[in-house]
């Protein structure tokens, strides 16, 4: 739930750095960037819950649940360091925070990071199976 | 992170011994086959309501499955009590 909305918050927070620059109005702005949260987020979160009921229901088993945790464990704490030390080193590499044109970038790569992680750690950590 | 400590099982040998494969135990307990086999092979412990579920469907004390020390051949335990 934390890295969907976490990765929803980075991309969206793009967006609304890019309609400052568009010079749309800061209202207007919290406006679509709410609809937007709320537009993209329900239908992730609906199909969250689809495919934690529906499609994994009677699959799941307290091993699978322990790993996926653990791995969800490694991904925050992975993460909680590597994006601080990722925006100071892009901070330090461009100079500033100008130009802007740089955040989109780091906010979709952030996006994939935090959405993807968690899934890569459980790959990484679940042993070969002997047979 | 302090490790778990190690739990040895007979769970490969009570399956056998019922000629079930891991996938038809596995049903029968309501976990994925792959975890038999990490519970076979020591990769994972198992929690106190499994390791109940397991005792239940072999009709055996939990001891008699799991222990904290490593299990010797059933066979040579069994006709050590019998004799």
């Amino acid at each position: 739930m934390f890295v969907v909305f976490g990765a929803l918050l980075m991309p969206l927070t793009g967006v609304l750095t890019q309609m400052r620059e568009l010079g749309i109005p800061q209202d207007v702005g919290w406006i679509i960037y709410a609809s937007l949260l709320v537009g993209v987020g329900a239908p992730l979160l609906v199909l969250g819950e689809f495919r934690r009921n529906v499609i994994r229901r009677g699959n799941t088993d307290e091993r699978e649940r322990q790993r996926r945790n653990e791995a969800y464990r490694i991904s925050y704490r992975i993460v909680e360091i590597a994006i601080p030390f990722g925006l100071l080193a892009a901070l330090v590499l461009n100079g500033g925070i100008e130009p802007v044109d740089l955040w989109p970038a780091l906010y979709f790569s952030l996006f994939f990071y935090v959405l993807f992680l968690p899934y890569a750690v459980f790959a990484w950590r679940e042993p070969d199976a002997a047979d | 992170m302090a490790s778990e400590p190690t739990l040895y099982n007979r769970l490969s040998v009570l399956r056998a011994e019922r000629g079930l494969t891991r996938q038809a135990l596995a049903d029968a307990i309501g976990v994925n086959y792959q975890t038999i086999g990490y519970l076979e092979r020591g990769e994972y412990n198992p929690s106190l309501g499994l390791a109940f579920q397991l005792a239940e469907y072999f009709d055996l004390p939990i001891e008699a499955i799991f222990s904290r020390e490593p299990h010797g051949p059933m066979s040579t335990e069994l006709y050590r009590r019998s004799a």
